[in-house]
């Protein structure tokens, strides 16, 4: 206790704790040209601080001890021209010296434990996560706290975290990962001018105007303890709960405020298209979707993911576009769609937690496809999704989906780790039960007609971008505004039933004019 | 042929060198129970282990077959395209209906290939356990498809070529592996050349022998972990299996040399990206030598290695600490640990380097950093090293497929499962002097095979990029 006093004292002379001792931080000036874009005229409004952080807790024999520290606070929260600020902020945190360790001190300690301490910064969260086996808690719990409470944001630190985060959104996101490229393209287009319409990783101009004092600033002002939800999970001695609680109680600052509300998702009129032209690319990359009001807390999330996964559960094969485009046809590596934003955990088929968000959207992704065959694809995925709003699903179609998910997602929660992430998850949205309980009991109570119904009240076609990673764009952008047909060639002879689908998809309307076409060099996204 | 024999009877003499006790308590120690291994008349081998996971089972299948054995010249890729092919299903059970039964009892089902074995992973519900055994004994024996349906699933591995065009790491491990391997297999990626993987939909004829020649009971290891019942398992397994028969054939694999010059190979990448590098020094396989001495001391190597990849490119080593924290001269920096092969392989290290920096000063510092392991180590340190280890093991294993994954490696490179304790046992004895042995002997430039990455001509070379190694396909 004493220690943690001191500590706590010693963290004042750094400006990173203090209350109202250390007083409000304000954002340097900008010092160049460009002050990024204005988002909104009026500022939002913004949410009341809570007393202290939420308390989750996953009690489990587990010796393996997982503890998350989620902030309301993720890249919406990055002040206009600063984009990118929360991401370099909690990696600096996470991946720099902190108390009394510096980086390499701090490595050194971890690394016999094997305990690991990272961020993941997300559009509406940022969480920390520790991992460590239950022999060396006590060690690395004091580690860890540091890296939240007395992180010593040093101007090297924040540099080489700056210049790696730079370099994985101009450089590795730009031109070394399409699919990834996509996906991003995706939200950029259905969240352009909102705060949501920039990655994790910000924007070039935004990266390159940061300053050591604008990260200081920011975590006073987000990353702390009103905005905080502890979770822990494992097997951890009595009073540890209440010993994180009161170390993180004191991450406060009288510069801390609360959450901003956001601004509607932007709208538009019929469907478009989004085509980032990428003079080098050998494959063409398709995201599409587009912004719903269904969150987890809504009360047809369960149909929503139920229709999803008709479409393409993720890495599964169960879905219509799985079976159709590479099953039957060969086109490509795998098709999925999601009822909400999806980021892979790690090689697993299973999403990361602590990624909720405000608002959400509905997607399809197609995984890279040759470009012969692209807009044929792009025509049989439209296709599908205007078959669903229109039909729905047979009660034998709903009741294959329901038994698949409803032992499928045991899978989601496994570890208790997981399952700390999704009550956090629950949390956030103030919803219960438990996640995958409540999605059960949704799913239980569907029959055809009902989930027709929310599928048709939610899923809307006529509202869908589509983001397109393409090294012939204006080839591409003429066919589909045209609505030529983009005829198709297989290695082998293909069943009839696809011969006759085929005939309906090499002409299928796309009904998306050439003005509602964007083409946008690859070399201007993520710029500013 | 000869080569496996000497290496399970080397095995078979091994296992009395661990005692029992002693393998016990590793693998209560990395388990949490010990796991039980059988072996079937005709070869099938079935190893599990009950973990705390109530309700849930990890039913894996390990073919030992990977694109080690892809040894006809324009056939690279073909053990992962097989792989597909596996999902194609049978006379009885057609690929639909498999994927239906599947989904109905909510699994996760997948597989994947890599240089030394191909891993099929079904987790599901583990009262689903009984029809999954079912389904896995008929696919595995009677796998059945049309010309037409192998034709349309090489678009599918087309296709999953083309997720990775856009990185230029593809090319790289391409690169690497050629100037590395002139003879070997190991000299192609898993996922096969473009222009092998183009030819793919003529080989239909080959893809049937494949079956039969490498998916045979004594080639193949039935791995179930978490909420499983080993008597019960063993009676079904018996039951769906126990009339499969077959010999796995033993295609003549090329031994490569021993490396005697690096090589190095530059390529010019045309879209924007930091220059970056591999560099990969040839080191043993994971089980070597014809007695059991010669076998432990191969694997107090490997050992001794995967300590050499913690005290010199892990966050904390001299080298990282050098180059990405302080100097800011890389940006990324680490090594490919954990990776056991059956032949001799490559032991890698990755860098990303900042903007303007040039390759020659860092190969120099890497190969320094190595350098300095061979002249002595700090106990301490070895000892931080041996520590991570252990409990990177004990936090990998969170849930069934993580345990039989981590048995599938073991029992893909080393023949049985008490090759994993005996390489516990020789993790814990490594040495000071067994560090500086592997960084001096296998460590050096003459076994050191560089792939260098930036956009445009390598700016560190003085004339052309250096002629590759002999293609090997």
């Amino acid at each position: 206790m004493r220690r943690a006093l001191t500590l706590g004292c010693a963290a004042l002379v750094l400006g990173s704790c203090g209350g109202s001792q250390s007083g409000p931080r304000e954002y340097p000036r900008m010092t160049e040209d460009g002050q990024g874009q204005s988002r909104d005229a009026a500022p939002l409004p913004r949410e009341a601080l809570a007393d202290a952080p939420r308390l989750v807790t996953e009690p489990s024999a587990s010796s393996i001890v997982t503890l998350r520290v989620a902030f309301d606070a993720g890249s919406a929260s990055d002040p206009a021209g600063r984009e990118g600020i929360t991401m370099v902020t909690a990696r600096t945190m996470a991946e720099g010296g902190a108390g009394e360790l510096s980086f390499a001190e701090l490595s050194r300690r971890l690394y016999p434990m094997a305990g690991t301490i990272s961020a993941q910064v997300s559009r509406d969260e940022t969480v920390f996560i520790g991992q460590v086996h239950a022999d060396h808690l006590d060690a690395f719990y004091e580690l860890f706290r540091d890296v939240l409470t007395r992180p010593r944001l040093s101007e090297e630190d924040f540099e080489r975290v700056r210049d790696q985060v730079m370099n994985e959104l101009a450089v590795d996101l730009r031109s070394s990962n399409d699919e990834a490229l996509g996906k991003e393209a995706l939200e950029l287009a259905l969240y352009e001018g909102h705060p949501y319409g920039h990655p994790a990783e910000g924007t070039v101009a935004g990266l390159r105007r940061l300053r050591i004092d604008d990260v200081r600033a920011h975590r006073d002002q987000e990353l702390c303890a009103g905005r905080a939800t502890i979770g822990i999970a494992g097997s951890v001695p009595e009073g540890f709960a209440q010993r994180m609680e009161r170390d993180l109680s004191r991450l406060s600052s009288g510069a801390c405020v609360g959450r901003q509300a956001l601004p509607a998702p932007p709208s538009h009129e019929g469907p478009r298209v989004f085509l980032v032209h990428k003079p080098d690319a050998q494959a063409v990359a398709v995201s599409m979707g587009f912004a719903y009001d269904v969150r987890r807390d809504h009360p047809d999330y369960p149909a929503m993911v139920l229709a999803a996964a008709w479409l393409g559960q993720h890495r599964q094969f169960i879905g219509r576009l799985m079976q159709a485009i590479r099953g039957e046809r060969g086109l490509n590596y795998g098709d999925y769609a999601y009822a909400e934003e999806f980021t892979q955990e790690g090689w697993s088929r299973f999403p990361v937690t602590n990624d909720a968000r405000r608002q959400q959207h509905f997607s399809i992704w197609l995984r890279p496809l040759r470009p012969e065959t692209a807009h044929f694809a792009i025509r049989l995925a439209v296709r599908e999704l205007d078959r669903l709003v229109r039909e729905g699903l047979t009660r034998e179609q709903l009741d294959h989906v329901r038994t698949f998910l409803t032992q499928y997602y045991a899978l989601y929660t496994q570890t208790a780790s997981r399952r700390l992430g999704y009550a956090m998850d629950d949390a956030f949205y103030a919803s219960s039960p438990a996640y995958v309980e409540r999605l059960r009991a949704g799913w239980a109570e569907l029959t055809p007609e009902s989930l027709h119904e929310a599928i048709r009240r939610h899923l809307d076609p006529s509202r869908l971008t589509i983001a397109i990673v393409a090294s012939d764009a204006n080839e591409l952008a003429d066919a589909i505004a045209s609505d030529a047909a983009s005829p198709i060639t297989y290695a082998t002879t293909v069943s009839a039933e696809v011969t006759a689908e085929d005939r309906e998809i090499v002409g299928y309307p796309l009904h998306i004019p050439r003005e509602r076409i964007r083409i946008v060099p690859v070399s201007q996204l993520f710029e500013r | 042929m000869i080569r496996t024999t000497v290496l399970l009877s080397s095995a078979l003499a091994a296992l009395s060198i661990v005692s029992s006790a002693a393998r016990a308590q590793d693998a209560h120690a990395v388990f949490g129970a010990e796991p039980r291994v059988e072996r079937l008349s005709n070869g099938l081998t079935v190893i599990s282990v009950h973990t705390e996971s109530p309700g849930i089972v990890a039913y894996y299948t390990l073919v030992r077959v990977g694109s080690r054995d892809e040894v006809e010249p324009g056939h690279s890729g073909f053990a992962h395209l097989f792989e597909h092919m596996m999902f194609r299903g049978t006379d009885a059970v057609p690929a639909a209906r498999y994927e239906e039964l599947l989904q109905s009892f909510g699994a996760d089902n997948n597989a994947y290939t890599s240089q030394d074995f191909t891993l099929y992973t079904v987790t599901t519900p583990s009262a689903s356990l009984p029809q999954v055994i079912e389904l896995e004994a008929d696919r595995f024996q009677h796998l059945s498809y049309t010309e037409e349906v192998f034709r349309t699933e090489t678009g599918a591995v087309h296709g999953e070529y083309d997720t990775q065009r856009s990185s230029p790491m593809l090319p790289m491990w391409e690169a690497l592996s050629e100037i590395a391997f002139s003879r070997h297999t190991y000299g192609h990626t898993t996922l096969g050349y473009l222009r092998d993987i183009e030819a793919m939909p003529e080989r239909y004829d080959y893809s049937r022998r494949f079956f039969t020649r490498f998916y045979t009971p004594d080639d193949c290891t039935i791995i179930a972990a978490g909420d499983v019942d080993h008597a019960a398992l063993m009676a079904a397994v018996r039951e769906r299996y126990g009339s499969w028969r077959g010999r796995r054939d033993r295609p003549r694999v090329p031994v490569e040399p021993e490396p005697t010059a690096g090589a190095r190979r530059h390529i010019a990448w045309q879209a924007p990206a930091q220059p970056r590098m591999f560099v990969g020094w040839r080191v043993p396989g994971f089980v070597s030598g014809r007695s059991a001495r010669e076998r432990r001391a191969a694997l107090r190597t490997t050992a001794a290695l995967q300590v050499v990849h913690g005290l010199a490119f892990s966050e904390p080593s001299p080298l990282y600490q050098h180059m990405v924290v302080d100097q800011h001269r890389a940006l990324e920096l680490g090594s490919w640990s954990n990776e056991l092969s059956l032949d001799p392989s490559l032991f890698v290290a990755h860098v990303v380097l900042a903007d303007n920096e040039t390759f020659d000063p860092a190969i120099a510092e890497i190969q320094g950093a190595i350098d300095e392991l061979a002249s002595g180590v700090d106990a301490e340190r070895l000892d931080a090293v041996k520590s991570h280890a252990r409990y990177a093991l004990l936090m990998e294993l969170q849930t069934p497929s993580d345990v039989a994954d981590l048995i599938a490696r073991f029992v893909a490179v080393g023949s049985s499962l008490d090759v994993l304790y005996e390489y516990l046992e020789e993790l814990r004895a490594v040495t000071v002097e067994d560090v500086s042995r592997v960084a001096r002997e296998l460590l050096n430039d003459r076994r050191r095979f560089v792939v260098t990455l930036s956009r445009g001509a390598d700016p560190s070379a003085d004339g052309p990029p250096t002629p590759s190694a002999e293609d090997p396909s």
